[in-house]
């Protein structure tokens, strides 16, 4: 069962904001999902989870020259200035 | 510009040059444009046609296959210097940095790429009406939604505007809609296509494949695009299992017995028929597990989605809506960015991950997952291949799947594949008519890890094209 509550919290979460007026139909319809996923539980129970994945490193090589890719990557950034992409602040004042 | 052994004849014969080619492909896509097939048809193709004829020219017939052969990108693919949005408007105008590994051995291989193609928002749905740009109209029928999440490069195929296009596949978003247009699609096994630049769904799920009006095309676009790939570490070079002649093909009909169309049913049941007459073996198989599929599928792939998605910041990709200060740009770029089903999603995998939930869903849903790993290996110890519908109904009309648990039903048979890696190929299995009109549907057929080979004869035979192993 998920509330409207438990939306503003996910939301909050999620850095997604909810309009009030939404907030109730989203919780209907989680509330729906939920219920009908909450199934896998009835077999869950056979099994452990298995990691068959693992993480893969690399030894540090020769790196590429420095800078090779900035442009590029700079221009998928929303504001950059020079070199640098450019944030809003992360601490307010008030 | 159906079939890419008609094209490469006439390339190699002369009668077409690469710059013909890509030049009809462009037509018909701009007599087609009310379909909603692309997104962007690309300009500046010069380099890429002179380079293929280059190709073409220097080696004849010992040129790759798929050497001047327009093909269509989906929109979550990237291109070097193109723009690519996986159908999201907090994409928008994005520019791509590098090439996907798809794409630069396509490149290498002399292929051209005339477009990026519609898509559900971040490849989130089954009707291509989740994208945030425009509707795709089902090339058979335009009434009726093409499938999804790769409907941009089902029409594109379906419609004669290229041969071949690449798709992704995460619970059957290839599959799908291969079947609602009548095409061939596959999802190759999980690891054997490198997802690197590939905008990530659910990572563990994802695979890029082909769709294609044949099964030797889909070969040809999947054997140039498979391999290890040291950018993916997920990627690996399988051992391929054997064919054998005839083959036994499981059918768990304990899946169908309810909720799948009367004339759909009775299109499979024909088509298993013809293959018992070739002298294949039908055999009646369990998966109890099958039916946890969607519920497993909608807690493992929204869990992965919100991760993947946490990286749309407004800082590094796309626009930002700007708020007084860091967090308040954060969460205005998302809401104004993402659409209502990404946005329901990514709150579903919050959720299922969320610290009071996680055992009770996503570790669940991961065991349950191993469950379904493990029958689906025995099964393979006593049969070939196993065979359902691809989905249950024809191509549905657009708004039809409103609420949002109908439109997670669509891929009851298609979602298994994705959860257990394995292989999955749609071959179109006849029509069924629909007010006046003949729909298309769809045979799957599912194999061992790296039994992509097996798919490709089978399916051969259902389409009824001279199919040999290369």
């Amino acid at each position: 069962m998920v509330d409207t509550k438990d939306v503003e919290r996910l939301a909050a979460l999620a850095h997604i904001i909810v309009q009030d007026d939404k907030k109730e139909k989203l919780a209907k319809e989680m509330s729906a999902i939920v219920d009908f996923v909450s199934q896998v539980q009835e077999i869950s129970g056979e099994a452990e989870r298995v990691f068959g994945h693992k993480n893969i490193m690399r030894e540090d090589g020769e790196p590429h020259e420095g800078g090779a890719y900035t442009d590029a990557l700079l221009k998928t950034a929303a504001t950059a200035k020079g070199r640098s992409i450019v944030v809003s602040k992360i601490i307010s004042n008030d | 510009m159906t079939n890419v052994a008609d094209i490469r004849t006439k390339l190699l014969s002369k009668e077409l040059s690469v710059a013909e080619v890509v030049a009809e492909s462009m037509k018909v896509a701009k007599e087609k444009e009310s379909y909603g097939a692309f997104l962007e048809l690309y300009d500046g193709l010069e380099d890429q046609i002179t380079y293929a004829q280059k190709l073409l020219d220097e080696k004849g017939k010992d040129a790759p296959m798929l050497c001047g052969i327009p093909i269509g990108v989906k929109d979550n693919l990237l291109v070097a210097g193109r723009t690519a949005t996986s159908g999201s408007q907090i994409l928008k105008g994005y520019t791509c940095p590098y090439d996907a590994t798809v794409i630069e051995k396509l490149k290498k291989a002399g292929a051209i790429f005339i477009g990026r193609t519609n898509m559900d928002e971040f490849a989130m749905g089954s009707s291509t009406e989740h994208s945030s740009w425009q509707k795709t109209l089902n090339s058979v029928d335009p009434l009726r939604v093409p499938g999804g999440s790769s409907g941009g490069s089902a029409a594109a195929v379906g419609l004669g505007i290229v041969p071949l296009a690449l798709g992704t596949d995460t619970g059957g978003s290839i599959r799908q809609p291969a079947s609602f247009c009548g095409l061939v699609g596959l999802k190759p096994t999980y690891g054997a296509v490198s997802r690197y630049g590939l905008m990530a769904l659910g990572s563990s799920l994802d695979q890029i494949g082909p769709l294609a009006t044949s099964v030797a095309d889909a070969k040809h676009l999947f054997d140039a695009i498979k391999g290890v790939d040291i950018k993916d570490s997920t990627s690996r070079d399988g051992v391929e299992v054997e064919v054998p002649k005839k083959m036994k093909i499981g059918v768990p009909r304990d899946l169908m017995k309810e909720g799948v169309d009367a004339d759909v049913l009775a299109r499979f049941e024909e088509t298993l028929n013809a293959l018992k007459n070739d002298g294949h073996e039908i055999i009646d198989v369990t998966f109890d597990t099958a039916k946890y599929g969607i519920p497993v599928y909608y807690i493992v792939m929204p869990a992965e989605a919100s991760t993947n998605l946490a990286r749309y910041d407004g800082v590094r990709f796309g626009p930002r809506t700007e708020g007084k200060d860091f967090n308040e740009s954060f969460s205005k770029t998302r809401t104004v960015g993402f659409g209502e089903e990404v946005r329901r999603r990514i709150l579903l995998g919050t959720y299922v991950l969320s610290s009071g939930y996680i055992d009770a869903y996503y570790n669940s849903a991961e065991k349950a997952r191993e469950v379904m790993r493990k029958e689906m290996s025995e099964l393979f110890e006593t049969i070939d291949v196993m065979a359902t519908p691809s989905t249950a109904t024809p191509a549905f009309k657009f708004g039809e799947k409103s609420d949002p648990l109908a439109m997670y039903a669509q891929d009851i048979f298609t979602v298994p594949a994705n959860l257990t890696g394995n292989p999955g190929i749609s071959v179109p299995m006849g029509k069924v008519e629909r007010d006046g009109v003949m729909l298309p549907v769809g045979i799957q057929f599912v194999a061992p890890h790296f039994g992509e080979e097996r798919l490709f004869t089978i399916a051969s035979e259902v389409t009824g094209e001279e199919y040999t192993k290369e």
